[in-house]
């Protein structure tokens, strides 16, 4: 009795088993055969530092483009934007957009432009290309920590996704923008 | 098993799918007339759901709320507010729609507006005739789904490549003027003097003397050899004519065409015509029209009776003539004009002989009028007598 019943449920493994490998097989043919679209940047709507509404996608001009994303109100992103305009100076060829996308908790709408550029003004820097806009915003684009700077190809692409400023971060940017 | 089976494909197609991102559209609040406003909720939904087929569509009390802080805002303008909410939900694309109720149909009005280039991305009009309100939310599903339908892709968001199309036009005329996106481009044949991305949508307007406008929508790629042999279509007009009463001979510019009712066929628009309609009885109707305005007037053209004169005589003469009881003159006189075919009562009097009396139809033995002969009254009895005459009808 306790035979039959075991040799019953080895029967009813095994089939699953093979189902299972079935299923993994047809996964993997699909996986194979199922172009990835390459993944292009979300876009960001927001305001530029002059208040007029722009987004990401306008901003960018098919050329090799560095997104960094940043707060008025996280330490690492202020030490990193005096870098990043060092490089911008450097690397003339390719595109900076400083994306402000934080909701101001006082007014639950995005910072205001001038307000933003109080704050650079005190730290006397100039963003030449920037966007403001909100935390969902920003989350859309799937940035969850900041600073995160992204490094997009000409055509779009999202080469490489880098969270907060390393050395290892800073020495990949600038590999990137060399090449 | 199939618990494993959905898991493992969620897991293979989640990396695919997550990266094809849609752009994100706000639906403003349906616009609605007073006979929709308890569906209105109902049918934004079914908008919105057709419209995200292509899109993340934001609909609702998170838009409303947030169209409404907008507003609150001092100084707020239209422009000011429909951008504060394309930051708010991190998106270009504003729609605005409507539903009308016109007659027995329905009037769907979607426009997607772009909000940064301030381009219309997508306008459209869908009619649902004769829909009951039931189907006008499927409707609603649809017209979503039509607008949300990939168009051209936005001129100014990239460059034109430099690789674009020229295209030819040719409409066999001479005298066509060729509009592309509202600006004349020149006289056909033509090639144009820009070239066009492949996919880009052109509004195409041609204007020939003599040819009904031609306008449509050219997805630049698509076709590109039908512009060469373009057929316009000519200003021609058919008019129906009628008269009141029938089978009048109809006459168009001195030529005869038949009886009414008829059709007068290939009359160019915007040309004037004369019209002729004679018939035995009748005043003969002329009248000057201009083809294509007001047309419908001459489905029903009146006829006016011929009006006549009547000649009263009567042996002896000087004696006074009452039409309808009213003093009209003495015979020997010229009555009228009367319209053919009415009916008269005519009675002629004169001192010392009976009165004549008669029914008389206009236009019918006329002639008897001129010969009345008045009886001199019984000298006997001295009483009048009235000499009726059968009527003459």
């Amino acid at each position: 009795m306790m035979k039959q019943s075991l040799t019953k449920l080895s029967r009813h493994w095994r089939k699953n088993f093979n189902t299972l490998c079935l299923i993994f097989s047809f996964a993997i043919l699909l996986a194979g055969t199922t172009p990835v679209k390459a993944q292009s940047f979300q876009n960001i709507v927001g305001f530029d530092q002059n208040g007029k509404i722009t987004s990401l996608r306008r901003s960018f001009k098919n050329r090799k483009t560095l997104i960094n994303f940043w707060w008025v109100k996280c330490s690492p992103c202020k030490q990193e934007l005096p870098d990043l305009l060092a490089k911008e100076k450097k690397y003339p060829k390719a595109d900076f957009i400083y994306v402000h996308a934080e909701t101001n908790p006082a007014t639950k709408a995005a910072y205001k432009p001038e307000v933003v550029q109080q704050f650079l003004d005190q730290l006397n820097i100039t963003l030449p290309q920037m966007i403001i806009g909100n935390t969902k915003a920003r989350l859309s684009a799937g940035v969850e920590a900041l600073p995160t700077t992204l490094l997009v190809s000409p055509e779009g692409k999202v080469d490489q996704t880098l969270v907060g400023f390393t050395p290892a971060n800073t020495a990949a940017i600038e590999q990137w923008l060399a090449q | 098993m199939m618990r494993n089976l959905a898991l493992i494909l969620c897991l293979i197609f989640a990396p695919v799918t997550g990266a094809i991102a849609k752009d994100v559209l706000v639906l403003l609040p349906l616009n609605v007339d007073k006979s929709l406003e308890a569906e209105a909720a109902l049918l934004g939904t079914a908008l919105q759901q057709g419209l995200s087929n292509r899109f993340d569509v934001f609909y609702g009390p998170a838009v409303e709320s947030k169209l409404e802080e907008e507003y609150s805002k001092e100084g707020c303008t239209a422009q000011s507010c429909a951008q504060g909410l394309a930051v708010a939900f991190n998106g270009e694309l504003i729609a605005d729609s409507s539903v009308q109720k016109l007659d027995d149909s329905y009037v769907v009005q979607v426009q997607i507006n772009n909000i940064i280039s301030g381009r219309i991305e997508k306008s459209l009009i869908e009619i649902c005739t004769a829909c009951s309100k039931l189907s006008l939310i499927s409707f609603m599903k649809q017209a979503g789904r039509k607008a949300a339908e990939t168009d051209s892709p936005d001129p100014t968001l990239a460059p034109p490549a430099p690789s674009g199309r020229r295209l030819e036009i040719n409409t066999g005329s001479f005298d066509t003027q060729v509009y592309i996106d509202g600006t004349d481009i020149g006289r056909a044949p033509l090639t144009t003097p820009m070239s066009y991305r492949d996919g880009t949508r052109l509004d195409i307007r041609l204007a020939t003397p003599g040819y009904q406008d031609l306008q449509f929508s050219h997805i630049v790629g698509r076709n590109d050899a039908q512009l060469k042999n373009i057929n316009l279509v000519r200003n021609l007009r058919d008019l129906d004519i009628a008269s009141k009463p029938r089978r009048s001979e109809l006459f168009v510019d001195g030529q005869r065409i038949g009886t009414t009712p008829s059709r007068v066929k290939g009359l160019e628009l915007g040309s004037s015509i004369t019209l002729e309609l004679r018939k035995d009885g009748y005043e003969t109707l002329r009248l000057t029209h201009t083809v294509g305005r007001n047309d419908d007037r001459l489905q029903e053209l009146k006829l006016i009776k011929q009006k006549a004169k009547l000649y009263i005589d009567s042996q002896p003469r000087g004696g006074k003539i009452y039409v309808n009881r009213r003093f009209v003159g003495e015979t020997p006189a010229e009555i009228g004009p009367y319209e053919g075919g009415k009916k008269l009562r005519i009675r002629v009097t004169r001192e010392g002989y009976d009165d004549y009396e008669s029914r008389h139809q206009v236009g019918r033995r006329d002639d008897e009028l001129s010969q009345i002969r008045l009886r001199a009254q019984d000298s006997q009895t001295g009483e009048k007598q009235k000499i009726r005459v059968p009527m003459g009808f």
